[in-house]
C-alpha cells in the first residue's frame, strides 16, 4: 500500500519540530519580528487609529480598487503561468532531449530579473518604439503592438514574464518525484490518456499545483515594479504602498496595506495546503 | 496504437509550448544583449553615439568602471542566499513532508508570507528592528533570504511529497540507519531534482533582488540591480544593454555551474540501500 | 553531492565575509549621485583621483532619499544628500541635516541657502521641455505650454510623477503660480494638468532619460541639463525649449547629514564641490554652477540665450515646501486617480 505521507504515529525521522526549527527560528527574526517593529512605528502608539488604517485600505475607493486589481491579475497570472508550464515542466522532467540543461537555465534566467527590470524590458519590446513594433513596422508594414506596454496586456505579459520560471520549475521538480509507476499500472489496467490524466496524475499532482498557485499568486500580489513603471492608471495595492512609504511618509497608511497583502497571502497559502490535504485523503 | 499517436501528439503540443516559452524569455534578452554589442539603429532605435573623449573604449568598460564592485557583491550574497536557504531549507522542506501537525502548518504558511508584501515593507522593517546589522549586510542578506527560501523549500518539498521516499526510510530504518544517515543518504540523494531547482531559484532571485536591497543596502554594500535601475532611467540604451548583459553574463555561468553540481540523472535509487 | 554543496556554503561564506573589506578606504556616503545626473560620475570620479576618496553611486531620487534618511535617524547612514530645492529644505526644516557652512560659503546667492548652513545650492537648473524631434511623427516642436495641449501631441507627453520627484513638483508648484493660483489656491495650476492629461503618456516614477533618448516619450517635461546632455554627449536628435509664457528655475541643493558617520571627510567633500574645478566638472553636466563665472565658454555656449532664461522665474522653496503635501495629494486625487 503506497500511502502519501499522512500522519504516522510511529514516524521514524523524530521530531518534526527539529527539522523545522532552524527555518521557523529565521522567520520569526526576519520576517515576524522586522513586521512587529513595523506595526509599533506605524500605529504610535495608537492601536486605535491604526485598526481604523486597516480598515481604511476597504473603505478608501482607490485602496480598494487597487486590491481588487491586484487580487484579479496575479490570480489571471498564475493560472495562465500554470497552464502554460504544465505540459512543458512535464517534458522536462520526463524527457531526455539533448539542451535540456539548456532549456531550463534559459526559463530560469528571468528570476534574476526584478520587477523594475521586467517593465524596462517590455518597453524595450512592447513600448512605443519598441523592438516588436519596430520588426512589424519592417515585415509588415504596421507597428503592431507599440505601446501595448502600456496597457493591461502589456502589464500581464510582464508579470507572466517573471512567474513562468517559478511555476516551470516548481513543477517540474514535482514531476520529477510523480510515481511513474502508478501511471504505467493505470495503463496496464486498461485506462485512456484522458482517464489516466484525470484519474492518476492530476490528483497526484494536486498539492504541487495549489502549492504552486499559492506562491505564484503571493509573488504577484506583492510585486509593484513592473506595474510601477507600466501602469497609468491601473494600480495594485504595493504601488500604493509605496507611494505611502516613499512620497508622504505615511508608515501607517503603508504598513496597513502591508498587512492586508501578507493577510491574503495566508489566507491562499492556507487555504491551498487545506485543499491538497484534502485531495491526498481522497486518494486513500 | 490510439495511445501511441496521443503520446506523440502531447508530446508535440508540449515541446511546442516549451519552443514557445523559450521563444518569449530568449526575446528580450537577445535583443538587450544585441544592443550592447550593435549600432542601436539596426534594431530600429535612435541612434546614439558614445560620449566623445570618454576614457573608455566600451560600454562595458565604462559599466565596469562605476559597478563592477556592485557586481562582485551581488555574487557573493547570492552564493552565501543558496547556503543558507539549502541549511535552513532542505530539513525544513523534509519536516513538512512528513508531519502536519499546527506547528508545521504554521511554518508552512509563515513561509509564503513575505511573498505578497512588497519588499519595501521588508526592507524596513528589517531596518527598524536590527538597525546596526545593517553595515555588515547581514539584514541584506536576510532580506533576500526570506524571499528566497519559501522557493527552495517549495521546489525540495514538491520533489519530496511524491514517490516513495518514506518506505525506502522506513527500510533504511529497519536496516539499522540512523535519522542523519537516513536524511543524508535516502532522503537528500532522492530530493536532489527539487533541490537543485531550490538552489536555482535562489541563487537567481538573490542575484537579482531589487525591492530590499534598494532602500537596505548602503552605497558601500550596494548590489548590481541597482546599477541596472540606474541604467535603464538614467543612461542611454547601450549602456543599459551592457549593464544586462553583464548581469547575464554573471549569473549563467552561475546558474549552469549549479544545474551540473546536482545533475537530476545522478538520483540513483541503489544508493539508498 | 552533500560535499559539493557544503564547498559551495563555505565558499559563499568566505566571499560575503572579504567583500567588505576592501572597503577599508575613504569613503563618503551621498545619497542621490546618480551617475549621469549633472555629471555626478565626473564629478565623484575626479574627486577620487584628487584625494582618493570614494562616494559611491546611489540612485536614490530626492524624495526616497528624505524618505531613508528619515528612517535612519537613529543610525546615520548617509553623510550628505542631494535634492531638489524644495525637498532639501523640508529635510532641513525635519532637523535631518546639521549645519555647515562649506567654503565658498560667501559666493552663494542669498536666496539660494539656509542662513545658518543647512543646506546651500550647489547648482540649479531651468524646467524645460526636452523634445526629442525625430519622435515626433511630423508635429512641429512646441514652444509654449498652450501648446501642448494641441490634439497632435497626444500620447507623446511625459513628466515624472510630482509626488515622487523634485524637478516635477517645481513644475507643479511653478504652474499653478504661473497660472494665478497660490499657496491655497491650487485650481488653476491643476486644472490645467487635467486638460494636459488627455496628451499625456504616464507619469513615471523614475527617470526616463533612456526612453526620452530612444525615442519611446517624444515630450519630456524636465530639467533643461538633461535635455542638453543628451544633445551634445548622447549625440540624440533632441531639443531644449523653453516654454513663451515663462518656466521655473529649479535649485539643486545639499546638505550635511546630522550625525554623519564621516563628518571630517564629508567636510572637505562639501568644501570641494564649491570650488571652481568641482563646479566646471558639473557644468559639463550641463547643470548651471552656483558660483559665478566657473563655467566653461564651450559649454555655455551650448546652452539656450540668456534671453530665453529670463523667461525663467525663481519660486519661494519655503512655500513650496509648506505647500508640498497638500499639493502633491491634490494632483494624485486629480490627475494621476482622475477624480
Amino acid at each position: 500500500m503506497i500511502s502519501r505521507g499522512g500522519k504516522r504515529a510511529d514516524d521514524p525521522i523524530g521530531p518534526t519540530a527539529a527539522w523545522i526549527a532552524p527555518a521557523a527560528l529565521f522567520l520569526l527574526l526576519a520576517f515576524v519580528a522586522p513586521f512587529a517593529a513595523l506595526l509599533r512605528a506605524a500605529s504610535h502608539g495608537d492601536p486605535g487609529a491604526f485598526l481604523r488604517e486597516l480598515g481604511g485600505v476597504w473603505t478608501h475607493p482607490h485602496t480598494r480598487r487597487a486590491l481588487g486589481n491586484g487580487l484579479a491579475l496575479s490570480a489571471g497570472v498564475s493560472a495562465a503561468a500554470i497552464l502554460l508550464c504544465l505540459p512543458p515542466a512535464r517534458l522536462l522532467a520526463r524527457s531526455r532531449f539533448r539542451g535540456r540543461g539548456a532549456a531550463r537555465l534559459l526559463l530560469s534566467i528571468p528570476l534574476a530579473f526584478s520587477g523594475v527590470i521586467v517593465g524596462f524590458l517590455a518597453v524595450v519590446m512592447l513600448g512605443r518604439v519598441g523592438f516588436v513594433p519596430a520588426v512589424a513596422q519592417a515585415l509588415f508594414g504596421r507597428p503592431l503592438g507599440a505601446g501595448l506596454a502600456y496597457a493591461l496586456p502589456g502589464l500581464f505579459l510582464a508579470y507572466l514574464f517573471f512567474e513562468i520560471p517559478r511555476a516551470v520549475l516548481a513543477l517540474e521538480a514535482a514531476f520529477a518525484r510523480l510515481d511513474a509507476e502508478l501511471d504505467a499500472a493505470a495503463r496496464t489496467l486498461g485506462a485512456g490518456p484522458v482517464q489516466r490524466f484525470a484519474r492518476v496524475t492530476l490528483p497526484a499532482l494536486r498539492p504541487a499545483l495549489l502549492a504552486t498557485f499559492a506562491t505564484t499568486f503571493s509573488v504577484s500580489l506583492g510585486s509593484y515594479g513592473a506595474a510601477l513603471i507600466l501602469s497609468r492608471r491601473f494600480s495594485v495595492l504595493p504601488v500604493e504602498a509605496y507611494q505611502e512609504f516613499t512620497a508622504f511618509g505615511n508608515d501607517a497608511g503603508a504598513s496597513a496595506m502591508a498587512i492586508w497583502l501578507a493577510g491574503i497571502s495566508i489566507l491562499v497559502s492556507v487555504a491551498a495546503r487545506r485543499a491538497s490535504r484534502t485531495a491526498t485523503e481522497e486518494t486513500r | 496504437m490510439r495511445s501511441a499517436s496521443w503520446e506523440r501528439l502531447r508530446s508535440a503540443a508540449a515541446a511546442a509550448l516549451l519552443l514557445l516559452l523559450l521563444a518569449v524569455v530568449a526575446a528580450p534578452l537577445a535583443v538587450v544583449v544585441a544592443g550592447s554589442v550593435l549600432d542601436p539603429r539596426l534594431l530600429g532605435l535612435t541612434s546614439e553615439t558614445w560620449e566623445a573623449g570618454s576614457r573608455h573604449s566600451t560600454w562595458f568598460s565604462y559599466v565596469l568602471s562605476l559597478y563592477g564592485r556592485h557586481l562582485a557583491r551581488s555574487a557573493a550574497l547570492a552564493l552565501c542566499v543558496v547556503a543558507l536557504a539549502f541549511l535552513l531549507g532542505a530539513p525544513a522542506a523534509y519536516g513538512l513532508s512528513r508531519r502536519r501537525d499546527a506547528f508545521a502548518r504554521t511554518v508552512a504558511v509563515l513561509l509564503d508570507a513575505p511573498l505578497a508584501v512588497p519588499g519595501l515593507a521588508v526592507a524596513i522593517g528589517l531596518l527598524l528592528a536590527y538597525p546596526r546589522a545593517r553595515a555588515s549586510g547581514a539584514t541584506l542578506a536576510a532580506g533576500h533570504l526570506v524571499y528566497a527560501l519559501p522557493f527552495f523549500v517549495r521546489a525540495a518539498g514538491n520533489a519530496l511529497s511524491g514517490g516513495n521516499v518514506p518506505e525506502l526510510e522506513e527500510a533504511a530504518a529497519v536496516s539499522g540507519a540512523g535519522r542523519w544517515q537516513r536524511f543524508t543518504r535516502i532522503v537528500l540523494p532522492l530530493a536532489r531534482p527539487g533541490i537543485l531547482a531550490g538552489a536555482l531559484m535562489a541563487f537567481t532571485i538573490s542575484w537579482g533582488e531589487f525591492n530590499v536591497s534598494f532602500l537596505l543596502s548602503t552605497p558601500t554594500t550596494s548590489t548590481f540591480p541597482s546599477a541596472l535601475y540606474l541604467t535603464y532611467t538614467t543612461n542611454s540604451f547601450p549602456v543599459a544593454a551592457a549593464a544586462t548583459t553583464l548581469f547575464l553574463a554573471a549569473a549563467v555561468p552561475a546558474l549552469a555551474l549549479l544545474q551540473r553540481i546536482a545533475s537530476p540523472e545522478a538520483a540513483r535509487f541503489g544508493e539508498a540501500a | 553531492m552533500n560535499r559539493a554543496l557544503t564547498g559551495l556554503a563555505l565558499a559563499g561564506f568566505l566571499t560575503a565575509a572579504a567583500a567588505p573589506a576592501p572597503a577599508q578606504e575613504k569613503t563618503v556616503i551621498q545619497y542621490d549621485c546618480i551617475p549621469n545626473y549633472a555629471n555626478w560620475g565626473g564629478v565623484t570620479a575626479l574627486y577620487k583621483q584628487k584625494t582618493g576618496v570614494t562616494v559611491p553611486p546611489d540612485p536614490k531620487g530626492s524624495s526616497v532619499a528624505l524618505a531613508a534618511i528619515e528612517k535612519e535617524k537613529d543610525s546615520p547612514v548617509a553623510d550628505t544628500a542631494y535634492y531638489s530645492g524644495a525637498i532639501g529644505y523640508s529635510a532641513a526644516q525635519k532637523g535631518l541635516h546639521q549645519p555647515y557652512k562649506p567654503a565658498g560659503w560667501e559666493k552663494i546667492p542669498a536666496n539660494l541657502k539656509d542662513p545658518s548652513g543647512l543646506w546651500w545650492t550647489v547648482h540649479t537648473g531651468t524646467i524645460a521641455f526636452v523634445v526629442n524631434t525625430s519622435a515626433l511623427g511630423g508635429a512641429a516642436v512646441p514652444r509654449s505650454w498652450a501648446d501642448l495641449l494641441k490634439p497632435e501631441y497626444k500620447g507623446k507627453i511625459a513628466y515624472d510623477d510630482p509626488t515622487w520627484g523634485g524637478t516635477s513638483y517645481t513644475m507643479l508648484y511653478g504652474l499653478n503660480a504661473l497660472f494665478g493660483g497660490d499657496d491655497r489656491n491650487f485650481k488653476p495650476g491643476l486644472d490645467y494638468l487635467k486638460r494636459l492629461d488627455a496628451n499625456v503618456l504616464s507619469y513615471p516614477r523614475e527617470s526616463i532619460y533612456n526612453g526620452v533618448l530612444r525615442g519611446e516619450v517624444p515630450i519630456w517635461i524636465n530639467a533643461d541639463g538633461n535635455g542638453y546632455k543628451m544633445k551634445n554627449a548622447d549625440n540624440g536628435p533632441i531639443e531644449v525649449v523653453l516654454p513663451k509664457e515663462g518656466t521655473f528655475s529649479m535649485p539643486l541643493v545639499m546638505g550635511m547629514v546630522k550625525g554623519a558617520p564621516h563628518p571630517d571627510e564629508t567636510r572637505k567633500y562639501l568644501d570641494w564641490l564649491l570650488t571652481a574645478e568641482a563646479q566646471a566638472e558639473f557644468s559639463r553636466g550641463f547643470f548651471r554652477p552656483v558660483i559665478e563665472g566657473t563655467i566653461p565658454p564651450e559649454i555655455a555656449s551650448k546652452f539656450l540665450p540668456a534671453a530665453d532664461y529670463r523667461r525663467a522665474r525663481t519660486l519661494d522653496l519655503a512655500k513650496m515646501a509648506a505647500s508640498a503635501d497638500a499639493l502633491k495629494k491634490a494632483w494624485l486625487d486629480e490627475i494621476r486617480r482622475g477624480r
